[in-house]
């Protein structure tokens, strides 16, 4: 008998044949880059593979990339959550181009990111001289790198917290207020165990990206090994100097690194579908 | 600015705040670019933000990031419609994995593409079979820009799909429309919005990509240079006036293509409230 | 015989949806499908329109068996509950859709459309998108479009359920007489029993996945089938025993009976001409009904409640009256019956 459902409406065969176009798709540019970086990752054998992995350099950039996307993480942590609160919980003009002001990082070339702190940081730099005076590093230096993450993941959280507190609406932290609670009081009584699922998955989002940010910190990192390097600039160092195989093994880390972030962004992905 | 009707406290101060980290962030580093391109005459300006080999790179870029966008719309649209509409196994692990070009670093994700694509590459040496080069070629750079893309309109599209009321489709099919039909007129319609928003995002994105192109680029001048990189190389012979000339044109490009799409995409939503 | 339904059955997973659903409808006819939330009845319509497959029976519609015919083949249109316009559509492309896809001719189709909007009362709208609208508007527009291709049976889900009760009655007119008009067969479902009697020709009424009966709303209320119909069409009460009270000594113990409010009449004992047929209550309960008292009374440990007219003394809760039942409903295997009260007709003249 023929079944005529709402949806899955399509004869078996198109359906068959449309499951597997996609899996295709994701297997040819999903899948296969990954199985490659594993398998060139141990290409010289195990012992090969650990070495790379702990070797003095890819250590240093290691704890470099964990400085900068810590800092980065909890500075736009901290802003996504006051920049949300002032948008989603007061009526002002000016709102919506605040909202573009925020995504703009988003259609931002990241080498242009990196590009405009060494104008205004780097020799010629409009601070340049102040800099000088007090003996301060921006540009080739951590701070710039820092500089560079944060604009390059500043959107993220705001994002993600500003249409569900928005969706909250201001009924509960109003009522709180007219009880007399402290402005901090309602946020971490009334608000933050409504938006929590929410902040966690801009935070997860922000911690992907920061971590493998690319394009901004090359340009303001100035490559030097052990110092300013970060494990993304490293991979590049190593690939450029033919050391394949230990390109992809450290390669491999941040692929482990990616899949862990991607299980734990299901995860509360589910726990905030569930706690709704 | 005044807000009205609140009793909730901390206006002023996280208004300050916010504007406060915005300019130091965004607008402050941001404005440098204009003032250094002020500082620029005019002539200068045009040899450094037009020459042959610097309009090449805009045309490889803008067109490889649109072909990108593209490509990843078709996919994009189909994963989505997959993932909604059918049940197979290890579906939930495929949903996952599409965020998995987002979580990558993305020069991770070039160095596996370069490989894979190269003539010894497992796609690679197929392709050379056929007469075809991967690696090194605006195909190769393409491909590392569906890549980076595959996520935004499959997640634009989804939650769109996912809230699409049955109720039309079986409407349609009690006025006789036939699948196809109902597809083109019915849900087609309804994804256009969705559609277009992840394809500004996949374009803007594929436009100014680094990380993962610039290995399969093979960056040979007038053929497979992209802007970025060529920012990039200026700023190593610490030519900052020609970077920041083509990182204004790149910018302003950029912004005219999200306005034009973004007045596109309230166009497709005239149907909906406001 | 322009529909006929046999032994229709469906389940979902482990969830009986219809069980053996057979009837007939005559064409032209407005029929009704009445029944509680879960009682199947969207099922069976979604099964008439072929939205869901049943899994044994037959459908016939004009004496042509159904089954395998394609939804939009069957000559069938469908008012969904939520409307399900289409939001990206005018209300002029709304009211087409059914017509383009059938690719009939341009000039054929405004024809078509304009006729019908003209005839729903929407002139002028016809450039207004859905949201543009109000729920009665809409209503106007899913039946226009659900009547655009011209099809001999019109099925209607829950047409009144999202809209506002200030206007659902008006509108209920409107589609009533509109129906009529145009003479074609139509189904629509409610759980609304007061929409059913109001509108309908016949009701169906369905519980538990299974019709309970069929038939013209003055036969559904005056004769239920079962204890089911009685109780879900009117007010009343239900009886475990009936043989307790008064007049009603020959029933038999476990035989449940019904009675309806208008069955009874509560008052103080000197009001009835015939006090032997009474029995003593106590008022639990007393409210204003507009039009009369509704009241409650405790009578042998049975809640029976019955109307009293406000031209007569008001009563107090908590005071003893007296209670006539003058008939009830009795359920067996059969059917219904209606018992009178053996002592109400005065026996003395009898035996005098």
């Amino acid at each position: 008998m023929k079944k005529h459902k709402s949806h899955g409406g399509e004869p078996k065969g198109i359906k068959i044949i449309l499951i597997g176009i996609s899996v295709l798709f994701l297997v040819t540019m999903l899948i296969l880059p990954l199985a490659l970086i594993i398998t060139q990752a141990l290409g010289k054998g195990v012992r090969a593979y650990i070495e790379a992995i702990t070797d003095h350099y890819t250590l240093k950039a290691l704890q470099l990339t964990l400085l900068a996307t810590i800092t980065a993480v909890a500075a736009n942590t901290l802003f996504g959550i006051t920049a949300a609160w002032c948008i989603t919980k007061f009526k002002f003009k000016g709102k919506q181009f605040l909202i573009t002001l925020i995504d703009l990082p988003f259609s931002i070339s990241p080498v242009i990111a990196g590009l405009i702190f060494v104008l205004i940081f780097g020799r010629n730099g409009l601070f340049y001289g102040l800099l000088e005076q007090f003996d301060v590093k921006i540009v080739f230096a951590l701070p710039g790198i820092i500089l560079a993450t944060i604009f390059v993941t500043f959107p993220f959280v705001a994002r993600e917290l500003i249409p569900l507190m928005e969706a909250q609406g201001t009924d509960e932290e109003a009522a709180a207020a007219s009880m007399g609670a402290g402005g901090f009081t309602i946020f971490w009584r009334i608000t933050l165990p409504n938006i929590k699922w929410g902040l966690l998955y801009g935070i997860i989002l922000c911690t992907a990206r920061a971590m493998g940010e690319f394009g901004a910190v090359s340009v303001v990192s100035g490559h030097i090994r052990g110092k300013t390097n970060t494990l993304p600039l490293h991979i590049e160092i190593l690939y450029s100097e033919y050391q394949f195989s230990a390109a992809f093994a450290v390669s491999s880390c941040l692929v482990m690194i990616a899949v862990i972030i991607l299980i734990l962004r299901n995860l509360v992905e589910w726990k905030a579908k569930k706690s709704r | 600015m005044a807000h009205k009707n609140s009793v909730v406290p901390g206006f002023r101060l996280t208004l300050g705040i916010t504007l406060a980290y915005l300019s130091v962030i965004i607008l402050i580093p941001l404005s440098s670019v204009f003032l250094k391109t002020a500082d620029m005459g005019l002539r200068e300006f045009i040899d450094a933000a037009f020459n042959k080999r610097v309009l090449h790179a805009y045309g490889v870029s803008f067109i490889s990031a649109f072909l990108a966008a593209s490509v990843n719309v078709i996919f994009g649209v189909l994963l989505a419609w997959v993932i909604v509409r059918y049940d197979f196994p290890f579906k939930r692990i495929m949903d996952g994995m599409i965020d998995l070009p987002f979580a990558l670093p993305t020069s991770v994700a070039g160095i596996a593409l370069t490989t894979l694509y190269s003539e010894n590459g497992w796609i690679g040496s197929q392709l050379s079979k056929a007469g075809m080069k991967g690696s090194y070629t605006v195909f190769g750079i393409t491909i590392a820009l569906v890549f980076i893309g595959i996520p935004f309109v499959t997640r634009s599209v989804q939650p769109v799909l996912e809230d699409l009321d049955k109720g039309i489709e079986e409407a349609s099919l009690m006025l006789g429309a036939t699948r196809s039909q109902i597809f083109k007129k019915v849900i087609l319609p309804e994804l256009l919005s969705p559609i277009l928003t992840g394809f500004s995002l996949a374009f803007a994105r594929g436009v100014g990509e680094y990380g993962s192109v610039v290995f399969i680029s093979g960056n040979m001048p007038m053929k497979t240079e992209i802007a970025p990189l060529l920012i990039m190389s200026k700023l190593e012979q610490f030519d900052y006036e020609g970077a920041t000339a083509i990182a204004i044109v790149m910018l302003l490009v950029s912004f005219i293509m999200l306005l034009i799409l973004n007045l596109l995409r309230r166009r497709t939503n005239k149907f909906l409230k406001e | 015989m322009y529909i006929e339904v046999n032994n229709l059955n469906k389940t979902f997973g482990k969830f009986k949806a219809s069980k053996e659903v057979s009837f007939t409808i005559e064409k032209g006819n407005l029929v009704a499908l009445l029944g509680p939330s879960g009682s199947g009845k969207t099922t069976i319509l979604r099964m008439l329109a072929g939205l869901e497959a049943p899994d044994s029976g037959d459908i016939f519609i004009d004496g042509k068996r159904v089954n395998k015919i394609a939804p939009g083949e069957r000559g069938i249109g469908f008012v969904f509950q939520n409307y399900a316009l289409f939001r990206h559509m005018t209300v002029y492309e709304n009211i087409a859709f059914g017509l383009q896809v059938k690719k009939a001719n341009k000039a054929k189709i405004r024809q078509r459309v304009e006729e019908l909007i003209e005839l729903v009362g929407l002139k002028g709208l016809d450039k207004r998108y859905p949201h543009q609208l109000s729920g009665g508007q809409k209503q106007r527009v899913a039946f226009a479009r659900a009547l655009a291709p011209g099809p001999s049976v019109l099925l209607l889900d829950e047409p009144f359920a999202a809209i506002d009760a200030k206007i659902r009655k008006e509108l209920r007119t409107w589609l009533k007489n509109m129906i009529h008009k145009l003479g074609v067969t139509s189904i629509f479902v409610t759980h609304d029993q007061e929409e059913a009697i109001d509108v309908a020709d016949e009701i169906i009424v369905t519980n538990l996945g299974a019709v309970e009966q069929k038939g013209t709303p003055v036969e559904i209320y005056k004769k239920p089938s079962t204890p089911f119909v009685a109780h879900f069409i009117g007010e009343s009460s239900i009886i475990e025993n009936a043989g307790i009270f008064k007049g009603f000594k020959d029933l038999h113990e476990d035989k449940k009976s019904i009675i309806r409010p208008e069955f009874i009449e509560i008052g103080r004992i000197e009001e009835f001409v015939n006090p032997l047929a009474t029995d003593r209550g106590i008022i639990k309960n007393v409210s204003f009904h507009g039009s009369s008292w509704e009241i409650s009374v405790d009578m042998k440990g049975c809640l029976l409640t019955g109307y009293r007219s406000l031209e007569k003394a008001p009563l107090k809760v908590g005071e003893e009256i007296a209670v006539l039942i003058h008939r009830l409903y009795v359920f067996d295997e059969q059917g219904t019956k209606i018992v009178e009260n053996k002592l109400k007709v005065d026996p003395m003249p009898v035996y005098i």
